[in-house]
């Protein structure tokens, strides 16, 4: 079918438009509000919506700015002939009217039947209108919508070219379906969504039966085999009472026997104690007997020796004190010698004593003497340093700071007037005939005066000059300074009470002179000691006055004593002698003295220790004297000694037996042996114990209330467990079976439709590349008779679902499809249809539009009437179309 | 003079594997039906008393119920009865033989019921028994032993008859299918002084045989397995005199027929003689056999489903249809080629072939599933 013209009247803002499409390409530009979009629906309207109504479509269409009811009157081919089409929308008075060129003309009714018949498309219901042809033309706006919702109103027609050209499908049969759903069915009741069995099923509730039978079972088992259990603890239990009643009985009598035992280690162990105290007892007897004999033994040795030692320290006291006797009489003559010596040097040390005092009163003199002399040098120096302070005192007070000022004061004037000097301008009268008066005086010829100041010069009486010596004020400057130096010198001369500078000079040396001297003699006085010497001529006068007192004193002393004979020689040598003599009488003394007292004493303890001796020697004989009282004589205790010796053997071997008969008892052990028994005893209680604790228990558990037979119970379970197994397996089998056979149908279905679809599929592909490239593929599935699952696929990029594309490839892929499907269904329109894009790439980069006109071009190539439309008709130049603008 | 020597009655058993319980209740009381028949066997011989060689009950702890009715059983019978602890319903430490309430009920309902428990002689009017109880489920010592030492001096001249339960050399009770129990109680009868002994009455063998010139196991009176090889469901009536060989007769007691089937499945058409054979060992009764079937071979599936809906029916008929299925499915060629050829569904004929590959697979567990499905398939369609 193609589209030829189309005239719209007072169809909204058109009051009357016509175009011509080209039989292949066409592009409507204009800008917005340029009624394109009104123009394709009024084509719309034209082919699908009936004349006569009065619908929101028809109120729609009217006019605002018109007056009229709206007409479209549209030329197009279909069935190999071109028509043309009139339809007025009047409402009720509606018209339509088709007339075949060269051929029938239908109105109104008939006219809308045949109109259904070229489109092959009924009339649409008001609300289904839109959907009409809604697959081959793109509204604005929609065209981003999934393509496969149109094309489910068109599915059948597709499917039914699809297999037209899938060819060898094999087509399902309506037994097919039977079957198929059959199965589902069954399926569907059997098996929940992830395929286990529906609990409500006959397959559920097998397996329910048989998870309940096994559980049944297995308690079934666990009873019969507790009882088994409690049968065979029982018999266990049983033997091991036995053995552990054997076993204490046994330990029982052993224990009797160890108890006695017990006893006869005690009866025997306090025999054995009774001998031992008996054989203690015997040797104690025999031990006291013997020790008395040892006594007397050794005291009777003792007395002999002691006898015999006497003698000897008789003798040797008698001599002792013989030779103290001759000691004493030395003592006596020593004392005697020592008296003289001692008379002796007392007179010597006293001479001596006199002789010393004599000597230092002279001392004393001399040293005053000197004294003196001192004293009176002192005396002359210091009259020497007073009358020099006098001098000093005289002059006047310069230091030579003072002279140096006046030296420098001096100079200042003398430079002051050598300056001036200098100044000074000599005047020399040379020659001449008149007076001459320097500043009022005469000045002869040869005469020179030196003028320091500016002078008048008269000469004669009509010549006055003025002398200005040193140019001006030069000069009086100078005598200034001359004068003020002048002043300064006088001033200090005045102040320093001196004459002259030289004279102060002369002075200052005569005082420093002095000062020198004066220094001198300070030192000279130092040297005397002159502060000191007063007080040392005192104390040595009162010293020396001393000195003559003892002196005297000596004197008399020295006549009170005894002189001995002798001559007197050397006071000191004397001395020294009398002293000699004196210390060896006295260390002779001393000697004769000690060794006297030395000798006594020991005599005395010689005498003592004799004395002790012979008391001892008393002591002993009386005691010898007892012990025979005591033990009798010799023989008798002798036999009393051998008899204590018989009884202390005899009760020794009596203990070695009783120990050895204990012995055999094996005592140590008892210990041991006792708890060994103690221990075992209790193990095997423990053991009875516990063996009946358990014949009492696993015999509660055998004993059975008689209500059921476990046996019986068992063999129950079982052979239940058994038929639900083999029931529930053969269900399982029979529900296997069928739900192969159900994926095996769905496989084939999926497979059948794979195979209709896939050309669909393929030709959109071949749209799709001229757009997104050689890689790209689009993916589509038939479900349930339904399309579904449109993607487009990149390649290594893996596919996107449709509605998952981005707006503009969304627009893209939907085009595609549209073209492709258009394709498909030309067929039974000679091979074309009109397709309309009605701003259907507004989301397309310039790029991409530019590749999707290749697209369309294709299609146009292919036989379809491709019709866009644009508000940028520029972007669409490529397609090289046919173009219209509306103003 | 004569008794009547029977053994494991196994009172009690609860004969699980009969699914039906109504069909469950008359199995199980059927054995204690026969305890009735027993004694007018036993009557109708003139025997003196009746013994009972181990396994009286199937438990070692019946229930009360069970105890009760048993007690009320034998003591209807009116003639002593003798009876020693099998391996099933062994002595030993509160064992049943000593609870109260069988006590009670044995005083009460059968006051002639003789329970031996200990290995000692029992000296009767006419004859001496030699009693072997077992006193636990596996008893590793030869329970008879104790004969062996005995002096038979005070016997004088009555028969003596041993009462054991257990296995005797060259074979033994080897474990039936529903109920192995590999119980090792031996018996060494051959060491027995056996000119001493008269007769030797044995339990444990559910079939009745002769093992010895004076032993025998009386086997079940009512029979509780499949048989293998024996015959159960006998009563041994016993004639015996001091010194000489004993007189043995067997009387058949057993009511409820438990057959060993086996069926080899050729072709289709074999359905039919498995009908036959069927109804053969029925002899067209319902509600007194037991059947054990093993069917082998392959079928095709249409067979195979005609074959399911003939067992229902058997099963409806039997107390128990025991089914050891090893057959195939073999689908026909024809079978298939209506399957995967079929034009009217062609999505479902491209499945089946697949489904008949998959059924080639080496994996049992696919080929499997894929068999059943092609089954399933040719169910549906």
């Amino acid at each position: 079918m193609r589209l030829h013209f189309v005239t719209v009247r007072n169809y909204r803002l058109h009051r009357e438009c016509r175009l011509e499409f080209d039989d292949h390409r066409t592009l409507i530009g204009g800008p917005n509000e340029s009624g394109k979009s009104t123009l394709v629906e009024a084509l719309h309207r034209a082919f699908f919506l009936s004349a006569k109504g009065n619908t929101e479509a028809h109120r729609a269409m009217l006019s605002a700015v018109h007056d009229g009811k709206p007409e479209v009157e549209v030329e197009f081919t279909a069935r190999g002939a071109r028509h043309t089409l009139i339809k007025q929308f009047k409402g009720a008075s509606g018209s339509t009217r088709l007339t075949r060129h060269g051929g029938s003309t239908w109105t109104n009714e008939e006219a809308e039947a045949q109109l259904a018949e070229l489109t092959g498309t009924p009339q649409a219901k008001a609300n289904k209108l839109h959907e009409t042809w809604a697959h081959l033309w793109i509204v604005q706006g929609r065209s981003g919508d999934n393509p496969l919702d149109p094309a489910q109103g068109e599915r059948d027609r597709l499917l039914h070219h699809l297999q037209d050209e899938g060819g060898a499908a094999v087509a399902q049969s309506e037994i097919d379906h039977r079957l198929a759903a059959h199965f589902a069915t069954f399926v569907d009741q059997t098996f929940t969504q992830n395929g286990a069995p529906r609990a409500q099923s006959d397959l559920g509730r097998a397996r329910q039966e048989l998870d309940e039978a096994e559980t049944a079972a297995t308690q079934a088992a666990a009873t019969l085999s507790a009882l088994e259990q409690a049968l065979a603890e029982h018999q266990q239990s049983g033997l091991r009472l036995a053995e552990a009643e054997a076993a204490l009985r046994t330990l029982q009598s052993e224990q009797r026997r160890l108890e006695e035992r017990v006893q006869a280690i005690a009866l025997r162990q306090r025999e054995v104690d009774a001998t031992q105290r008996a054989v203690e007892d015997a040797i104690r007897d025999h031990q006291r007997l013997a020790d008395a004999e040892t006594r007397l033994t050794q005291s009777r040795a003792e007395l002999a020796r002691r006898r015999e030692s006497l003698a000897p320290e008789r003798e040797k006291l008698r001599m002792a004190q013989q030779a103290l006797q001759g000691l004493r009489e030395s003592a006596t003559q020593a004392e005697q010698t020592l008296q003289g010596a001692s008379e002796a040097l007392l007179f010597a040390r006293a001479r001596h004593d006199l002789a010393q005092a004599r000597q230092q009163a002279e001392e004393r003199r001399l040293q005053v003497a000197n004294l003196d002399a001192r004293a009176a040098d002192v005396q002359k120096a210091r009259e020497r340093r007073a009358a020099l302070q006098r001098e000093l005192a005289a002059l006047p007070a310069l230091d030579a700071v003072a002279v140096e000022a006046l030296q420098t004061a001096e100079q200042a004037r003398a430079r002051a007037e050598a300056s001036l000097a200098g100044m000074a301008a000599g005047l020399e009268v040379l020659a001449s005939d008149q007076a001459v008066h320097l500043a009022g005086q005469t000045l002869a010829p040869g005469e020179t005066r030196v003028v320091t100041e500016s002078v008048e010069i008269q000469i004669g009486d009509g010549t006055r000059l003025r002398l200005h010596p040193g140019g001006g004020t030069g000069l009086a400057d100078a005598r200034r300074s001359r004068d003020q130096a002048h002043q300064q010198l006088h001033h200090q001369l005045t102040r320093c009470a001196v004459a002259s500078v030289a004279e102060a000079s002369t002075l200052l040396r005569r005082r420093e002179t002095l000062q020198g001297t004066l220094r001198e003699i300070e030192s000279e006085l130092r040297g005397l000691g002159a502060e000191q010497l007063d007080a040392a001529l005192a104390q040595a006068r009162q010293a020396l006055v001393a000195a003559e007192a003892e002196s005297e004193r000596r004197a008399q002393t020295l006549t009170a004593l005894k002189a001995p004979s002798g001559d007197e020689g050397d006071p000191r040598m004397a001395i020294d002698q009398a002293e000699r003599e004196e210390a060896a009488a006295r260390a002779g003394q001393e000697i004769a003295q000690r060794r006297w007292r030395e000798a006594e004493r020991q005599t005395l303890e010689r005498a003592e220790t004799l004395r002790l001796a012979e008391t001892e020697v008393g002591e002993l004989e009386s005691r010898l004297r007892l012990l025979l009282e005591e033990h009798g004589d010799d023989t008798n205790r002798a036999q009393a000694l051998a008899s204590a010796e018989q009884a202390r053997r005899t009760a020794e071997a009596a203990l070695q037996e009783r120990r050895a008969a204990l012995a055999q008892l094996t005592p140590e052990e008892l210990a041991n042996d006792r708890q060994r028994l103690e221990r075992s005893l209790l193990q095997q209680q423990g053991k009875r114990d516990d063996s009946l604790r358990q014949q009492a228990d696993s015999a509660g558990r055998l004993r059975t209330d008689g209500g059921s037979d476990p046996v019986a119970a068992l063999k129950t379970a079982q052979a239940r467990l058994d038929a639900a197994q083999a029931r529930h397996d053969g269900l399982a089998r029979r529900a296997a079976a069928q739900r192969r056979i159900h994926e095996l149908f769905t496989e084939e279905r999926q497979a059948l439709s794979d195979q209709l679809t896939r050309p669909l599929a393929e030709r959109v592909t071949g749209y799709l590349q001229r757009v997104f490239g050689p890689e790209a593929s689009l993916s589509l599935r038939l479900e349930d008779g339904a399309f579904t699952g449109l993607a487009l696929g990149r390649g290594q990029r893996g596919a996107t679902g449709f509605d998952q594309l981005s707006g503009g490839a969304r627009e893209q892929v939907a085009a595609a499809f549209r073209l492709a499907m258009a394709e498909i269904l030309a067929d039974a329109h000679e091979g074309c249809l009109p397709l309309v894009f009605d701003d259907a790439f507004a989301h397309s980069d310039p790029e991409r539009v530019q590749k999707l006109l290749r697209m369309l071009d294709l299609a146009a190539n292919r036989g379809l009437q491709v019709i866009v439309l644009s508000c940028t008709p520029a972007d669409y130049a490529a397609l090289g179309a046919r173009e219209i603008t509306l103003a | 003079m004569v008794f009547l020597h029977t053994a494991d009655w196994q009172v009690g058993a609860p004969h699980a594997r009969v699914e039906d319980a109504e069909k469950r209740a008359l199995v199980r009381r059927e054995r204690q039906a026969v305890i009735g028949r027993l004694g007018a066997v036993a009557r109708e011989h003139g025997a003196a008393f009746i013994v009972v060689a181990g396994d009286l009950f199937d438990s070692p702890r019946p229930d009360r119920a069970t105890v009760s009715a048993a007690c009320s059983a034998i003591g209807a019978l009116g003639l002593p009865v003798y009876v020693i602890p099998g391996n099933h319903d062994h002595g030993g430490p509160d064992s049943l033989w000593e609870q109260p309430f069988f006590l009670q009920e044995r005083a009460a309902l059968a006051p002639d019921l003789h329970v031996l428990l200990r290995p000692e002689p029992l000296e009767l009017e006419h004859a001496v028994l030699l009693p072997c109880p077992l006193l636990r489920r596996h008893e590793p010592q030869d329970t008879t032993a104790w004969i062996r030492g005995l002096d038979f001096a005070n016997f004088g001249s009555k028969p003596r008859i041993v009462l054991a339960h257990g296995s005797v050399q060259d074979f033994g009770p080897a474990g039936d299918d529903d109920e192995s129990d590999g119980a090792s109680n031996r018996l060494e009868l051959e060491r027995l002084p056996l000119d001493e002994i008269d007769y030797l009455a044995l339990g444990d063998w559910h079939g009745m045989k002769q093992v010895g010139p004076k032993a025998w196991y009386a086997g079940t009176p009512e029979p509780d397995r499949f048989p293998r090889n024996n015959e159960p469901g006998h009563g041994l009536v016993v004639t015996v005199e001091r010194g000489s060989p004993p007189g043995v007769e067997a009387i058949k007691t057993g009511h409820l027929r438990w057959h060993n089937l086996e069926f080899d499945f050729t072709d289709d058409a074999d359905l039919e003689q498995l009908e036959v054979l069927l109804a053969e060992a029925t002899r067209a009764r319902a509600g007194e056999d037991l059947v054990r079937l093993t069917l082998r071979g392959s079928l095709g599936m249409s067979a195979r489903a005609g074959l399911e809906q003939r067992l229902e029916t058997w099963r409806a008929r039997l107390l128990r249809l025991r089914l050891h299925d090893q057959l195939r499915l073999n689908p026909s060629t024809g079978e298939m080629e209506a399957l995967t050829q079929r034009s009217d569904a062609p999505l479902a004929a491209r499945i089946a072939t697949r489904l008949l590959e998959e059924s080639r697979s080496s994996d049992p567990e696919v080929a499997a599933t894929a068999l059943a499905a092609l089954r399933e398939l040719h169910a549906a369609a």
